[in-house]
């Protein structure tokens, strides 16, 4: 409990720094965000309106206690282009990259841990190697040439899935995943699986070196027991660590691949402020980006002790 | 003597493994195979345990990496010289053209040179790539050293700086850096810097954890070295080598960063050839004129892929673990 | 799953060894770790198997009993007979189900030897659902009655304790539980007690052989230490560079010692009686590197009665007058041409081999 404690304290801290560095660096974003909003043919007069009316001529300290007081509450602020409330733009956009995040992970480890598990347990062999060899090459494939290619694949020459767009649950939940099967196919190969397959492999090839594993052998038990019962969870701690990574980080989405399928999600928003100099939005967004980060990492951290049970007493 | 009298007095010692393999079992039993070439987490680890012709596979491999990446930049930095059309200027006779004789690459979509444009838009990717890191290992390098020597208060300082980086996602540090200090190439290159000082940091630090318990920087302390000198003089050229591997790594790293930066508008501004950028303007047509994207991507795909291959084979060679990070 | 051979005990021996060569392919070469071991062994025998780190003796259990199998690098060549029944050439699958319900194995270090991350029950009642095809409470059940057989406290809480919540004796208790959860009929003891304290090393034996005779199961014991086998063994067989060097009844192998190393070995015991000031006897040299085993005899560059012909005749494993106790060795210690080649050795001052002779070790 007090291991939670030293936790939480560390969070407020990262986001307190989190904040205020992102206000100020902001308070430097060259143009001014009034003349941005009203466009180029803006009066003067205008912007100077606007400008008090979005209270951007107080000083830095008063609208960061104005802002983070607000937060406290409950209240974002609101669009300085949209004037819609920041809380509400990310209330709708947490549940796609979510559901995206979700499918990512589930595709990853889905395809990751059979094949980790399989490699690491025949080593060297054909199969091994094809793997490894595919792998180390589509690691250097970056994520948006990936999406690309996927596109002309699936949508331009099979001419199966829609290039493009979003369809929400709320409009047909088979339309909804068809448009999340490319983004998916996107952020779970770029990386993730990869990686996963790689790390699970190297520890599970290590596990299998274990006097343990040796004597789970030597119970007679069949080969499938041994690697699925005995061998994987000892194996999976780095894995564990590395997807809590990667949940954290892409429940804040994911840009390249919300901005290229046109997905609403976080990582859009993200992009769309800043192009648009809206930066109370841009703030929002930051702040539950990087709480999501910290926070997923914290419980990462408290489920070691379910997975290996020595931690609870070490 | 002393050592063969631990045959009856000493039972702790009992090591009755010859050969690796006692622990692991056949082929055809569990654990499998070959436990000196399995610990290996990359493809490309030399494991002596494989069959010669995957080795040489891999020594071609490697060699046809160097011929690229010398390929690569040596276009890139030559660009100018070269008998190329001008990567800029539009040929409207010939728009959006596959591949050709008059253009072995094709044109894009208002009819500019791919070939051109893909070596031009090399100096781009090769210039940030190349700079930054180097910033990165300079200055990475330098507060890893410190942290990892000095220890104490500078220590913490310098590594939870460092977290604070890691816990706000890269890219859109560096969208938002990109769009507070404005698009060049020079804030592109020291944004990309930033990103890669937290990894130089960890992995200097960490080699250097390990190199300050050695005894030769104990004996140059004791004949009243100043850190400052213990430093340079005898960690540094220890740290060094396998940190410099891993800069290929990070290279490809930085390439395919600036490559998003510029797919999504923010990295060097049109018209300026950059493979994100062409990449990003190939889309558009993307089915009716794939090879506009498809030629950048794929020059870029072996580019990250030769500075991976490279860094990987280096990097195994200087034995620097993923798990020292 | 039902056991594969029938529970009637049957004429002739348990497990019988012939010819038994294992080899692996290392990067540096290829290790010779096991070179032409025969065994046999009775139903409720103990036979100790002793030797230096490098003798081969826990590759020979483990490649026995069919854990080293052979292919790949691996290369296992010789017979191994179960009850009858050749098993070194049943496929992994088929062998696998001799392991648990008929022959066992004991590792050497508890700390390892069980999964960290499962229940102590968990890893007790696994094999008796597979093998015995039990209910889960049945196996539970089962998994208690063996922990208290096997002197655990508290059995019923003990099922549900991870192994580092014990103590490295108890531990070991618990891995002797499970290796006997499916009553085999021949357990592999592999340096069982190295690992632990002194003061719970007897505790462990003892507990041993009461379950073996309880059970009127076979035992092999393998162990660096003579001590450890002296009073718990009906046989001894002495290795030595992945051979059996010397093999007789336990009290005819002290008594009546042969070989020069088994005479060694002896020789470094630490003695409860007599003075406690005689040096104990350390052996000079290393064990030969199995790469490149020398010819001859293997133990010649060590032992001090080397002569010429030692070092380019490998001595067979021969009977002596005792046809149970066997040696390989030409200059058997305790014969005229043992005391022959002692003298000469001792007025050369060194062996064939040219190890210099001091006065101590002779």
């Amino acid at each position: 409990m007090r291991n939670v404690a030293r936790q939480v304290r560390h969070l407020l801290i990262v986001l307190f720094i989190v904040t205020v560095g992102t206000f100020l660096l902001l308070d430097f974003l060259p143009g001014d965000p009034a003349a941005a909003l009203l466009g180029e043919t803006a009066q003067p007069e205008q912007i100077e309106a606007v400008r008090d009316e979005l209270g951007l001529d107080e000083p830095i300290l008063t609208r960061y206690a104005k802002w983070i007081g607000g937060v406290v509450q409950g209240d974002f602020g609101r669009s300085f282009r949209t004037n819609q409330p920041v809380l509400d733009n990310l209330a709708n956009r947490v549940p796609v990259s979510l559901e995206l995040m979700f499918l990512a992970q589930v595709f990853a480890l889905a395809l990751a841990i059979p094949l980790g598990i399989y490699t690491a347990y025949r080593p060297g062999r054909p199969f091994d190697q094809i793997t490894m060899t595919l792998g180390f090459g589509l690691i250097a494939v970056a994520p948006f040439i990936l999406a690309l290619l996927l596109i002309l694949l699936f949508a331009g020459w099979l001419d199966l899935l829609p290039a493009t767009g979003f369809v929400r649950w709320s409009d047909g939940p088979l339309g909804n995943l068809r448009s999340l099967i490319l983004p998916t196919l996107t952020l779970g190969l770029s990386q993730v699986a990869i990686i996963y397959h790689q790390l699970l492999r190297s520890d599970t090839i290590a596990t299998l070196q274990a006097d343990h594993v040796l004597m789970a052998k030597s119970k007679g038990l069949p080969t499938w027991h041994i690697l699925v019962r005995h061998a994987l969870r000892p194996s999976s701690f780095s894995l564990v660590t590395l997807t809590g990574v990667n949940v954290g980080r892409l429940i804040g989405g994911s840009v390249i691949v919300e901005v290229i399928f046109g997905i609403p999600g976080i990582g859009q928003m993200l992009v769309q402020s800043i192009y648009n100099r809206d930066f109370i939005v841009l703030q929002g967004a930051l702040l539950f980006t990087a709480s999501a980060y910290v926070i997923v990492n914290m419980l990462v951290d408290l489920m070691y002790a379910f997975l290996d049970p020595r931690v609870q007493h070490g | 003597m002393a050592e063969d009298q631990d045959l009856a007095t000493q039972p702790a010692v009992e090591m009755d493994t010859v050969a690796p393999d006692v622990t692991t079992a056949s082929e055809e039993h569990l654990p499998g195979g070959s436990p000196a070439g399995a610990v290996s987490t990359g493809v490309l680890q030399e494991d002596p345990t494989q069959p010669k012709a995957r080795r040489k596979k891999l020594a071609i491999a490697y060699w046809c990496a160097i011929v690229w990446v010398v390929l690569v930049v040596g276009s890139a930095a030559l660009a100018p010289f070269l008998p190329l059309p001008d990567p800029i200027e539009s040929d409207f006779s010939a728009i959006a053209k596959p591949p050709s004789s008059s253009h072995i690459f094709g044109t894009d979509e208002v009819g500019r040179d791919l070939l051109s444009r893909s070596i031009f838009g090399a100096r781009i990717s090769l210039a940030v790539g190349l700079a930054s890191v180097a910033i990165g290992l300079v200055v990475g390098g330098a507060f890893g050293l410190m942290a990892g020597y000095l220890r104490g208060r500078i220590e913490k300082v310098i590594m939870t700086a460092t977290d604070s980086l890691l816990a706000l996602p890269a890219l859109i540090l560096l969208l938002t850096i990109a769009a507070v200090l404005g698009q060049s190439l020079r804030n592109i290159i020291l944004g990309l810097a930033v990103l890669t000082v937290p990894t130089f940091v960890r992995l200097t630090r960490a080699s250097c954890l390990v190199i300050s318990q050695r005894e030769f920087v104990t004996a140059s302390r004791s004949y009243g070295s100043g850190p400052i000198r213990v430093m340079l003089r005898e960690i540094l050229p220890n740290v060094f080598p396998p940190i410099a591997a891993y800069c290929f790594i990070i290279i490809g790293v930085v390439i395919v960063a600036e490559g998003s930066l510029s797919f999504l508008g923010l990295g060097v501004t049109p018209p300026t050839a950059s493979w994100g950028g062409m990449i990003a303007g190939g889309r558009i047509s993307l089915t009716h004129t794939p090879h506009i994207a498809m030629v950048p991507s794929a020059v870029m795909f072996v580019t990250v892929l030769a500075f991976n291959v490279i860094g990987e084979r280096l990097r195994k060679r200087f034995d620097v673990r993923e798990s020292s990070l | 799953m039902k056991s594969p051979s029938s529970a009637t005990p049957r004429e002739g021996p348990l497990l019988e060894v012939e010819d038994f060569y294992v080899r692996f392919d290392t990067d540096r070469g290829r290790v010779h770790a096991v070179n032409g071991v025969s065994l046999s062994l009775d139903q409720g025998e103990t036979l100790g198997i002793v030797g230096e780190s490098g003798s081969g003796k826990t590759v020979l259990s483990r490649a026995v009993m069919g854990l080293v199998g052979d292919g790949g690098r691996n290369h296992v060549t010789g017979t191994v007979r179960f009850d009858g029944r050749e098993i070194s050439s049943l496929s992994p699958r088929d062998l696998r189900k001799y392991w648990g319900t008929e022959m066992a194995m004991v590792f050497q270090d508890p700390m390892t030897s069980l999964n960290p991350v499962k229940r102590v029950g968990a890893q007790f009642t696994e094999a008796l659902r597979y093998h015995l095809d039990l209910s889960r409470r049945e196996a539970t059940e089962r998994a208690v009655d063996l922990l208290r057989s096997v002197g655990i406290p508290e059995p019923q809480r003990a099922v549900g304790r991870y192994p580092h919540e014990f103590s490295g004796g108890m531990r070991q208790r618990v891995t002797i539980g499970i290796a006997l959860a499916c009553n085999p009929r021949l357990l592999f003891g592999d340096e069982p007690t190295t690992a632990l304290d002194v003061t719970v090393q007897a505790q462990i034996l003892d507990l041993l052989k009461v379950q073996q005779v309880e059970r009127d199961m076979a035992l092999i014991l393998v162990t660096h230490d003579l001590a450890v086998v002296r009073g718990r063994s009906d046989r001894i067989a002495v290795m030595y560079a992945g051979k059996v060097v010397e093999t007789a009844p336990t009290a005819t192998l002290f008594a009546h010692t042969r070989m020069p190393y088994t005479e060694a070995l002896i020789n470094a015991l630490p003695r409860l009686t007599g003075p406690t000031h005689v040096r104990l006897r350390a052996i000079p040299g290393r064990p030969p590197d199995m790469m490149n085993p020398p010819d001859g005899c293997p133990f010649s560059p060590r032992c001090p009665y080397a002569q010429e012909r030692c070092l380019v005749e490998v001595p067979p494993l021969m009977p002596s007058e005792d046809p149970e106790h066997q040696f390989a060795c030409w200059y058997p210690v305790g014969t005229p041409e043992w005391t022959e080649a002692r003298d000469r050795n001792t007025h050369r001052g060194e062996t064939a081999a040219g190890t210099q002779i001091v006065k101590e070790m002779v």
